[in-house]
């Protein structure tokens, strides 16, 4: 551990989340959630607006109280104390920061509450501020600072006070594409550095994916599924955590034969594709298949296995991909991302090879 | 065990936290409570008083009787100064609005020197003491035959009038989107077409909202009428206010009666004002 | 406004527009008051220029005594106004059912205005009135409280009415404070407390301070409820009774002219003293973006 790591005692704690549930009068928020994160963990919760990831921090945050359930952290209740005293540290998503206060004095504001000796206050303000590289700073106020000092600010004014955990509300959702990607390496390396345990709220995969060393894919105040942020990009369990990160074609139909290490599948319209077998399927199952736009590939010629005729109807040229919409002979409507810079026209005929390899079988919703 | 153990710190938890947040909220609410109460009892006993026989030392008036009411009126013919409070307030409304559509709208969208320096003269009036203008108004009035006239009492509530109307307005017009009229232009209308066409119409809600506030706040108008007012040329509540301050010689239910005429139409104007808002609010989508 | 291109020839006829509402209020308001303020250096009836009216207010008793009259009912109402409508704005900030109408209200009387406020008063206060009766049942008084025609009753129709100012302005101002803010401090360490005093106040007491004076302003002007409800005679003989009594009275508008400057420079002052409070502090918006 570094010296100059503010955060430097206390970094062990895991969190509990047993059965939590919040309800809104007659609507459910949260319903009965379930998380066991482990101290360090990168833990994100990853879901559209509206599903209750928001409203879960909340509850550990101790802005709301819990309907039903507990949260505890290194096996103590927390859910039962107030706020001011959970020992949390949060990031806003618009940062409240204390616009009349001086950078120094919001990053020392912590400090303050917990009576730390004037000296060590001066320092631990100005090791938080030199983790996030405003130690030149301190002086201003929020107003004077971009938006991505602002966040670091908000950053070092979180972790100045060694929170047992590190909760961040869509940080990086208020910056510009650039600065957001900075600031997600940065968010990374601090993590690595610390080591706190840290969950972490956003509704865009690419950021759960990165940053992550565990994801809880939520929807409707339930969690749909949780694991490492590889097991979710490839095994996604349902249609929804499938849809949420990326894959776009969806086939209803039902698995009507086996074929060496492939099963046989024929969908409501007639199509018929081979994918591979797994063990939680067997011949007769309906299933639902489901492929990345990426990985339909454009092949010239005449149609094999799992290849499909199809027409262009919109393509959309962004450079070194074009995502293209294609009406398959079998009347469903494709997605299909392909590399490379030449783009076909409207209305062009084409077939798409689906690689057995890369189509999965989901639940269905 | 374990979890029975828990259950029971959180009830003990629950229960204290609710005995205190009870405790803490105990005097805010008779605070509230209390304030509302008396404001209720205020107006609620002008309604009985106005329509009691008699009302003295009981909870309750003795009976009710419509006669006071009725003879308020013949006898002090409100309905005369009603009228006219109801004319002059609304003529001068619609003077005020016309006359302050235009200077709002160059407020809200453009910059010139001197800017905030006339802004801040259009609220003078209502920084410095009513009567250290109305005295002089009155004077030149007197002076001029202005005076307990018609014309007058209009003219001195645009004093209250055309300021009222440029804050209120200032804010709505800023709202709009600027972007429509430059299309408008774009499209080939000329300014005074643009401003007609494009401007006054997406005004329209906001003007109708202003003009209900602007009416009961000169509906109020005191200080300047009571001094420029003559005998019949008067306002409802100069003429209230001169019956109340003459001597305690008219019965109480008289006096409620007359309140109550007053009351009553601001009350009217009061719910339409908020009936309109809502349904502005609504029409914005909030 | 930043959408606008405005060339200068344009610019000069749109600014005609503001002649429709700025030369009648030259005509009806400034030019009323410079006159006024020329009619306070002339004693009445005659035409040489003389602070006689000046010296006449600070030498006479009854005129100078007006200031501390209306200072004393001012102040402590203002004060105890502000007081008030603060902890009922303060508490019913969260989502309680029926706030709307809780807020509508508080802020009645101020539809009301000041006459029929007065007129309520009598009925409600009054010796034998609901007010004493039930004190008087409830045994916390044995004999009525003479709450009408003195100090009080002016001051209690004050109350009344600044409440419902005061409490209408801070509603307003209080909903601009973003919650988070707060949350902020509390996830901090901070208590209820010290997230009042070390976040909440500081990022609204410029405005407090603003809606404090407009108060002021508004309630040193008090007339009506100092006649009807109040004794205009003696304890609430302030600056309004004797400008209107010299005025309408006498006829001596020189003198009741020299009282409403006097006033507003008393007002002015008062000010001035709030203003110095208030800069001494962060004055700004408490919005987190823009």
């Amino acid at each position: 551990m570094s010296p100059q790591n503010p955060a430097g005692a206390q970094t062990s704690t895991s969190v509990q989340i047993e059965h939590v549930t919040k309800r809104f009068g007659n609507t459910t928020a949260v319903n009965d959630v379930s998380l066991n994160i482990k101290s360090g963990e990168f833990m994100s919760l990853l879901g559209p607006s509206g599903c209750g990831k928001t409203t879960l921090l909340s509850m550990i945050l101790g802005i709301l109280d819990v309907t039903d359930g507990e949260i505890s952290f290194n096996a103590t209740r927390v859910d039962d104390i107030p706020m001011h005293k959970r020992d949390v540290g949060m990031v806003f998503q618009n940062y409240a920061l204390f616009p009349h206060m001086s950078i120094r004095n919001n990053v020392g504001f912590g400090l303050d509450m917990r009576k730390v000796p004037k000296k060590e206050r001066e320092k631990r303000v100005e090791d938080a501020l030199s983790l996030v590289q405003l130690e030149t700073l301190a002086e201003r106020y929020p107003k004077q600072l971009s938006g991505g000092q602002q966040q670091r600010v908000a950053l070092a004014r979180a972790l100045v006070v060694r929170p047992k955990v590190l909760l961040l509300d869509e940080p990086l959702s208020n910056l510009d594409a650039k600065l957001r990607k900075e600031m997600r390496i940065q968010l990374k390396r601090l993590h690595q550095d610390l080591g706190i345990t840290t969950i972490y709220v956003t509704h865009d995969q690419e950021e759960a994916l990165s940053l992550s060393t565990q994801v809880a894919v939520m929807s409707q105040g339930v969690v749909q599924q949780i694991g490492t942020p590889q097991e979710i990009f490839l095994h996604p369990c349902n249609q929804f955590v499938a849809n949420f990160i990326g894959y776009a074609n969806f086939f209803e139909g039902r698995l009507e034969g086996e074929s060496g290490d492939n099963f046989i599948f024929r969908s409501e319209d007639g199509l018929v594709l081979a994918t591979k077998k797994d063990q939680a399927h067997s011949v007769g199952d309906s299933v639902l298949l489901t492929i990345k736009p990426e990985n339909i590939k454009l092949v010239e010629g005449l149609s094999g296995r799992n290849s499909v005729g199809g027409r262009v109807v919109v393509s959309d040229y962004v450079g070194n991909t074009t995502g293209y919409e294609v009406l398959s002979e079998f009347g469903d409507h494709l997605k299909v991302n392909v590399l490379g810079f030449e783009s076909f026209p409207e209305g062009t005929e084409l077939t798409l090879y689906l690689d057995p390899a890369h189509l999965l079988m989901v639940a269905k919703e | 065990m374990h979890a029975g153990s828990r259950t029971v710190r959180t009830h003990r938890y629950k229960w204290r936290q609710i005995l205190w947040n009870f405790l803490k909220a105990l005097p805010f609410w008779l605070l509230i409570g209390g304030f509302i109460l008396i404001i209720l009892g205020m107006t609620v006993t002008v309604f009985l008083s106005a329509f009691s026989t008699h009302w003295f030392g009981t909870v309750l008036p003795a009976g009710f009787t419509f006669s006071w009411f009725t003879k308020a009126w013949s006898e002090y013919d409100i309905w005369l100064y009603f009228k006219l409070s109801l004319e002059t307030t609304f003529i001068a409304t619609a003077i005020s609005l016309v006359l302050s559509v235009p200077g709002a709208y160059v407020f809200a969208r453009r910059d010139f020197p001197l800017k905030s320096f006339l802004l801040g003269f259009y609220q003078l009036p209502f920084m410095l003491p009513e009567l250290a203008y109305a005295l002089p108004v009155a004077a030149i009035f007197y002076k001029l035959g202005l005076a307990e006239t018609f014309t007058g009492l209009i003219i001195v509530q645009l004093l209250v009038g055309i300021p009222f109307s440029m804050v209120i307005l200032i804010p709505f017009i800023e709202a709009l989107d600027p972007r429509l009229e430059i299309a408008a232009q774009s499209l080939g209308a000329d300014r005074l077409r643009m401003f007609s066409r494009i401007v006054v119409p997406q005004l329209i809600p906001g003007i109708t909202a202003s003009a209900i506030n602007i009416f009961i706040r000169m509906f109020g108008a005191f200080v300047v009428i009571l001094l420029i007012s003559g005998p019949k040329m008067q306002t409802l509540n100069v003429m209230v206010f001169s019956v109340l301050s003459a001597t305690g010689s008219q019965p109480q239910p008289m006096l409620d009666s007359l309140t109550l005429s007053l009351m009553l139409p601001l009350l009217l104007f009061t719910f339409l004002s908020m009936w309109v808002s809502r349904r502005l609010q609504r029409r914005v989508g909030k | 406004m930043k959408a606008d291109h405005q060339d200068t020839g344009h610019f000069q006829k749109d600014t005609l527009l503001l002649l429709p509402s700025l030369l009648p209020l030259l005509l009806i308001f400034l030019y009323p008051l410079i006159q006024g303020i020329l009619l306070t250096l002339h004693k009445n009836g005659e035409a040489g220029f003389t602070f006689y009216n000046y010296i006449q207010f600070f030498t006479v008793r009854d005129f100078s005594n007006t200031i501390f009259r209306t200072l004393v009912l001012v102040i402590p109402s203002s004060i105890l106004e502000m007081t008030l409508a603060f902890a009922m704005a303060y508490h019913l900030r969260k989502p309680i059912r029926g706030k709307g109408l809780l807020n509508g209200l508080i802020m009645f009387p101020l539809t009301l205005g000041p006459l029929i406020v007065a007129v309520g008063m009598i009925d409600f206060f009054k010796p034998n009135g609901w007010f004493n009766l039930f004190l008087m049942h409830l045994g916390i008084l044995h004999q009525p409280a003479q709450l009408l025609y003195n100090f009080w009753g002016t001051f209690i129709s004050l109350t009344i009415l600044g409440v419902g100012f005061i409490f209408s302005n801070l509603v307003g101002l209080m909903d601009s404070i973003d919650p988070s803010f707060e949350q902020a401090a509390r996830s901090l360490g901070a208590n209820g407390f010290q997230t009042f005093i070390r976040v909440f106040y500081p990022l609204i007491r410029s405005g407090v301070w603003n809606i404090f004076s407009l108060n002021v302003i508004m309630q040193l002007a008090v007339y009506s409820s100092a006649i009807i409800v109040g004794n205009p005679a003696s304890s609430t003989r302030v600056f309004s009774v004797v400008a209107f009594e010299q005025a309408m009275q006498y006829f001596n508008y020189n003198m009741a002219e020299t009282i409403a400057v006097i006033m507003a420079a008393v007002q002015f002052i008062c000010l001035g003293v709030v203003h110095y409070i208030r800069k001494k502090g962060y004055v700004g918006s408490a919005s987190t973006f823009k």
